[in-house]
């Protein structure tokens, strides 16, 4: 048997690739490192936090500066909206005055049907329009 | 502070009642409680999630994302629960994000470049870096049950919880891993 086929698994962990795989994932030995990690961890944290502390005071420096512009165009808007509706009301009283006071011009309302009778000899339609054409 | 070697040790751990008074502390806010977890946990984090990445370096990025999530998450943290657990979970996941991520990387390119800092240059160096080409070259679930079973002790449940599968399926898998394991080594003798 040589070294390669030692290296076969069983359906057990194979107790000679165990102690190496130990060996290839093993943690740093070093203490220091764990304490550098500790750092490193805790500094993105704080950033972290730091990110958002300065992203919500950038966005209350936004709405500060757009503050007073903002009140201006809400007061205008007041102002055009309220004028609007107080002139609404006369100009609908005055068209229902010019409606009811003016009639309509004609007599033949739009849209109206025009309807086609049958001749009154009791003959058809059909036999009236082929004496017509007889005719001429 | 001491890490535990076994799931039993690290049971007894999450019990710890100096755990329960930092997690307290996080959830009030106190920045010294969230700092005594990350000292008590990160040697168990970065052991789940070097069974899952490939190199030192990126075990160690996939364990500032994972505390960084989890300090993120700390108000949906039951107090009821071992913190520890909750954590390597954090923590498998932020390392399965990062092994996806750079999963399109040369494996042969990857092993030779794989910095070892830790490699002892023992009489089976060969042995050791065949091992660690096969390792490489398995999915990383595949690579998460071994490692986490065979070296860190992690019970199927455990493995499972960390990894959002059922245990039964971490068993299975970790049967499925070794055969692959066997599979890629006997593969290598050519």
């Amino acid at each position: 048997m040589d070294e390669h086929t030692d290296l076969r698994l069983t359906d057990e962990a194979d107790e000679r690739l165990v102690p190496l795989m130990r060996e290839l994932y093993a943690p740093p030995a070093d203490p220091a490192y764990f304490d550098g990690l500790e750092s490193r961890v805790l500094s993105l944290i704080a950033s972290q936090r730091l990110g958002i502390v300065r992203l919500q005071s950038s966005l209350w420096s936004v709405l500060e500066k757009w503050a007073a512009p903002g009140m201006a165009a809400a007061a205008l808007l007041f102002v055009a909206a309220g004028l609007y509706l107080t002139r609404e009301p006369e100009a609908e009283l005055q068209t229902t005055y010019e409606e009811v006071a003016d009639p309509p011009e004609t007599e033949v309302l739009p849209g109206a049907v025009y309807v086609v009778t049958a001749p009154r000899d009791g003959s058809s339609q059909r036999e009236a329009t082929f004496r017509y054409v007889l005719s001429h | 502070m001491t890490t535990p070697e076994n799931p039993q040790q690290l049971t007894d751990a999450v019990r710890n009642p100096e755990e329960k008074e930092l997690v307290g502390l996080a959830l009030e806010g106190d920045s010294r409680g969230f700092a005594g977890l990350v000292r008590m946990h990160q040697r168990r984090a970065y052991a789940v999630a070097r069974a899952i990445v490939l190199t030192h370096e990126d075990a160690e990025d996939a364990v500032q994302e994972g505390f960084l999530r989890a300090y993120q998450a700390m108000d949906r943290f039951d107090p009821g629960q071992p913190f520890g657990a909750w954590l390597n979970r954090i923590v498998a996941n932020a390392a399965l994000d990062l092994a996806r991520r750079k999963k399109v990387r040369n494996v042969e390119e990857l092993s030779d470049s794989m910095p070892s800092p830790f490699r002892d240059p023992a009489e089976d160096a060969e042995l050791k870096a065949r091992l660690r080409n096969a390792l490489a070259k398995l999915p990383e679930r595949s690579r998460a049950v071994i490692v986490l079973h065979d070296v860190e002790g992690f019970t199927h449940a455990e493995i499972g919880e960390m990894l959002g599968i059922p245990g039964g399926t971490a068993r299975s898998d970790l049967h499925h891993a070794r055969q692959k394991l066997r599979g890629l080594l006997e593969n290598l003798r050519g």
